[in-house]
Formats: C-alpha cells, structure tokens, sequence
C-alpha cells in the first residue's frame, strides 16, 4: 500500500488532469506515481454500492474544474463575455493546468491569467483583446484588496507654494493601477457588465486608470497627457520633471498644459488617488 | 435525558445560532445590523485584503461575535506546515477577537499546490499518528485548541482501518483538539459510504463539539455533494436535534455558499433550529449544565 505523501500526489494528479480520470491514470502525471491497474485502483479507493471507484474518483476531478472556471468567470465576467462560456472554459482549464494554483486564497487564481492570454494562448484569434481585458478586470481585483493608506486632502495640495510645485514628490495610494492598452476596453467592459449590447472595437491606444475609493472600485479613461503625468508620479519622479514628459508628448501645448493642471491634481485629489506629498529639501 | 449532556472541556460559549458572513450580505448587515447571534468568517476571504470585505469585518466585529473557518489549512497534507499563512491567521484571529478558529480534518493540495476543495485521507493509525502531529505543531504556534470539522467525502481508501467517527475521537482526544460537527456532512458522507449517521453520531465525544454546522446540499440518486446551496433537509434537522440531546446547545451555524437568497431568507432558515435548542433547554438538557 503507498504511503500517504504518494496517494495524495497520485489523487492531485488525477483531480487536476485536464483529459480526464482515465487518461490521467493510464498516461498522465498520476501513473508516474502509481502504475495504471484495475487491482491498483480498486485496492486504494473503495467502491460505494452506487459507484465505482472511477466514480468516486471522478466526482472531485469535475468539481475542481467546475469550480475553478466559476471562480475565473467571476473575476473575468467581459473575458467569458468575448469568447463565451464553453471557450472560457477551455482556456481556463488549459491556464489552471499550466498554472496551478498554489495560493490559500481564490483570489490569487486569476494573477497570471491576462500575461497568459497573451503569450500562451496562441491559438485564440481575440487574444491581444482578451488579455487587455483580462488586464483591466485582473487590476480591479487587485485595487479592490490593496493596502489601505489614508489619502491627502486638497488643501495639502493648496497649501504647498506655487514656486515649489516642481520639487513634489506625490505619492500615488496602493490602489491604483495605470495600463497603456491597444485596444479602448473601457467601455466595452462597461457595456457588457451593464448588460448592454455592444462590438469588438478596432485597435486603437487606450489609457486606462483603475483605483479604488470609499472602498468602491473606478474604472476610468484618460488621455495620454495624464496617463504620462500620473505614471511618472507613481514611479517616484518629481512632479517639475513629470510635467517635462508630459510636455515632451508629440501635439502637447505646453502653454496649455500649465493651465489645466491645476483642474487635474483638484480632481485627482478629490478622488483620493495620492497618499502624500514630500518636497524635496 | 439530562445526563446525555456534556459541556464543551474548554467551555467555549454557546453563542447561539450564527450565520455565514457572505459579501452578497454586506449591504443589508450594515444597513439593518440584524439580530443574529454571531458570524462566521471563511478566514482565507479577510487576510489579505484591506478593501471594503476588512472594513466590513471591521465593523461588523465590533457588534457580534466572529469565529474563523478556514479552507486552506490543509492540516491533512504531507507538505511542510506553511507558517507565514499560519501567521496571516493568527493576524487575523486577534484583529477580529475570534472566539475560536478552525479548519477541516482534510487536505487541499501538495507538492506546493492548491486544489481548493477538502479531499479526504485514509483512516488508519499512521495517518491519525502523523495528523496529531501536525495539529499539535500548529496549535501551539497559534496558542489556542484547533477546532476542526469533519468533511464531506465522496470517496473512502481500501486502507481505512478506523471507522471516521473514531479517527475523529481519537485525533480529538490525543491532540487535544475541538470539532466542528457538520451535520449535514455526517449525512453526505454517510450517503456517499453507505453508512449509518445515527451510529456516527453515537461514536462522537461531544465534550470536544464546540460548534455544530447546517447546510443544505445535492442529492445526486448515486450520491450527495455538499453544495451549500439550498435548505437544511429534514433527516439532517432530525440529526441535529440527536446532536443537541447528546451534546446540550451548541453554537449553531447554517452555511448557505450558493444560490444565496437575501439575508431574510437565510436567517429564517437558520432560525428553524431555535425549536430544536428550546425543545433540549425544555428538557433541561444544556451545555452550562
């Protein structure tokens, strides 16, 4: 009889074998670890008056798919949306099967799933607009769990002298995630968990923040000119020298710009998107 | 009937009957604060997030009592104990003052992995040996009793020499550890083996029951799977009020992990097991006796 450390390999092997229990027990991972025979079987699992060892053993095979796909179709409900039900179920059992769990919580599931539409999912004709989705709606869930710091208000902002702006450093709270996208998802994102119908749009650059405030999760558009701003603000730059990127962008107005940003920083501070400002000494 | 009943050894409260905290509930919790007794928390859900499931918790923790069930412990694996998720609980039990933590006598994954569901062990003296071992190495690193729930499993191994209500004794006892009697799984599983519930529940020490479970679940014609999904069915109702007469009132939960109705509904369904716990305290059976 194997010792326990080999049956559980042997079960997890034919729980988590994407072609099935009697693939799994004839060719797969699990008859490395116990040869495929009838009597092996029937000696380690016993058959219930109902069903068969194969059965039995099946029963935990289905439920962790069925699970997992379930699991993925709610944090990626646009995802399942493009390719429908049974593809997104597909994809996923090839992803879990590539990409095994191996965190406590669910939540985790879902990390690699946007870089694997991307590079490993070659054969799906949508992916470049699958994984930017996947992306948007892999970041909601990762905004919805970050760290929680308090934010500062916008008389912090007020407050710090004109002459000095271009010393700030402001950092931006855990809960933002900025993403340059080739395809503008946002609204299809929108339309379908609104239930609204709507197309596949056509590549075109797409700046996407998502961040988390009073506990809800936002997802909004910006144009290029923000997206270079906050970015360098939340790679630690100067806000004097994230302005000289922003205006470095082809058809930015520089006059113009220092005449809006003022709008900009009250707006992203009312939405609590920075959690201090430090002036360099 | 009165000498049938035997309080819990660390005399961890009756807290009455509870429910299972859900986000699909948030809303209506934090609008009406309702009168239930308390709330269980799937712990793996609230350590590692600090987003609104934490506020809630937070809040939700100053008004009731809070107990913590887990699903990853994996007490049963023969992979190394993982003591930074050990950590994270422990974390979480003091933030939320849990009144007691447990898990399931299962595992959920080796070699590193995740299965996310709790598989089953065989039932002999090695596994009891090795399982005592490891709850012991983690209940002293959490400093408190594991109170640890009998699963449903839809498969049994040729070298299961203990009956479960043994192994689960006998781990009790020698360990030094609380169960969590899932009633409805004591009928799953004895559906799935062919086994009789009520000698099952003859075979429990119900001085080391600190917490009973309800839950509705699927009935397949060859088989049960515990879905959560749906109303507590009568022969398990009839399992409970055993379990009452034996043990005195416990600390009741429903589980309700599918098809979740508004909080109403599930509180009314939870509230049926009060004339289970009135018709025992009326015998004069209880758990502070």
């Amino acid at each position: 009889m194997p010792e326990l450390d080999q049956i559980e390999r042997w079960l997890q092997a034919l729980f988590t074998d994407s072609d099935g229990i009697m693939a799994g027990l004839q060719h797969g991972d699990a008859c490395k670890i116990l040869p495929y025979t009838k009597e092996n079987i029937e000696n380690l699992v016993q058959p219930s008056k109902q069903l068969s060892s194969l059965e039995r053993l099946s029963i935990y095979r289905n439920m962790y798919f069925s699970r997992l796909i379930e699991v993925m179709a709610e944090e990626f409900p646009t995802v399942q949306h493009l390719l429908g039900k049974e593809r997104f179920g597909t994809i996923v059992t090839d992803y879990v099967s590539r990409y095994p769990s191996t965190h406590y919580s669910l939540t985790r599931l879902g990390c690699g799933f946007p870089a694997y539409l991307a590079d490993d999912a070659i054969d799906l004709p949508e992916r470049e607009f699958a994984a930017a989705i996947a992306m948007v709606e892999r970041a909601m869930e990762d905004v919805f769990d970050a760290p929680l710091v308090e934010p500062i208000h916008v008389e912090v902002l007020e407050a710090i002298p004109i002459k000095r702006w271009g010393d700030i450093h402001l950092q931006t709270i855990p809960a933002l995630r900025l993403m340059q996208l080739q395809y503008p998802v946002n609204p299809y994102i929108t339309a379908v968990r609104e239930k609204h119908e709507t197309k596949v749009p056509r590549p075109a650059p797409a700046y996407i923040a998502v961040y988390r405030h009073n506990y809800r999760v936002w997802r909004v558009d910006l144009d290029a000119q923000r997206f270079a701003l906050l970015s360098a603000l939340q790679r630690g730059e100067r806000l004097g020298a994230a302005l000289e990127l922003c205006a470095a962008i082809p058809g930015v107005d520089a006059v113009e710009l220092t005449g809006e940003i003022g709008a900009w920083f009250q707006e992203w501070a009312k939405t609590g998107l920075f959690c201090e400002a430090k002036l360099d000494t | 009937m009165n000498h049938l009943s035997t309080p819990n050894r660390w005399n961890f409260p009756d807290l009455g009957l509870g429910l299972g905290l859900r986000p699909v509930h948030f809303k209506y919790i934090l609008e009406n604060w309702p009168a239930v007794d308390w709330f269980e928390i799937l712990s793996e859900n609230y350590m590692d997030t600090e987003g609104r499931p934490a506020y809630v918790l937070s809040q939700i923790a100053e008004r009731y009592p809070v107990v913590m069930h887990g699903v990853s412990l994996s007490i049963a694996s023969t992979d190394p104990v993982d003591f930074e998720y050990l950590r994270k609980l422990k974390a979480l039990a003091e933030r939320v003052n849990a009144k007691w933590l447990g898990d399931h006598v299962c595992w959920t994954g080796v070699a590193g992995r995740n299965g996310h569901d709790l598989y089953p062990i065989p039932y002999n003296e090695k596994t009891l040996a090795d399982l005592i071992e490891r709850i012991r190495i983690v209940q002293d690193y959490l400093v408190r009793p594991l109170i640890l729930e009998n699963a449903s499993t839809y498969l049994s191994f040729a070298n299961s020499t203990l009956p479960e209500e043994e192994f689960l004794r006998r781990m009790a006892e020698e360990a030094n550890c609380g169960l969590l009697l899932d009633v409805n799984n004591v009928y799953v599983s004895c559906r799935n083996h062919d086994l009789d519930p009520w000698a099952y529940l003859e075979g429990i020490p119900y001085d080391r029951v600190v917490q009973v479970h309800l839950a509705g679940h699927t009935d397949m014609g060859t088989h049960c799977i515990d879905t959560h999904d749906g109303r507590v069915i009568d022969p398990v109702w009839e399992l409970y009020a055993h379990v009452l007469r034996r043990s005195g009132s416990r600390a009741t939960l429903l589980e309700w992990d599918a098809n979740i109705p508004p909080f109403p509904e599930a509180h009314a369904e939870l509230l049926k097991a009060q004339q289970y716990r009135h018709t025992v305290e009326a015998a004069g059976v209880s758990s502070h006796a």
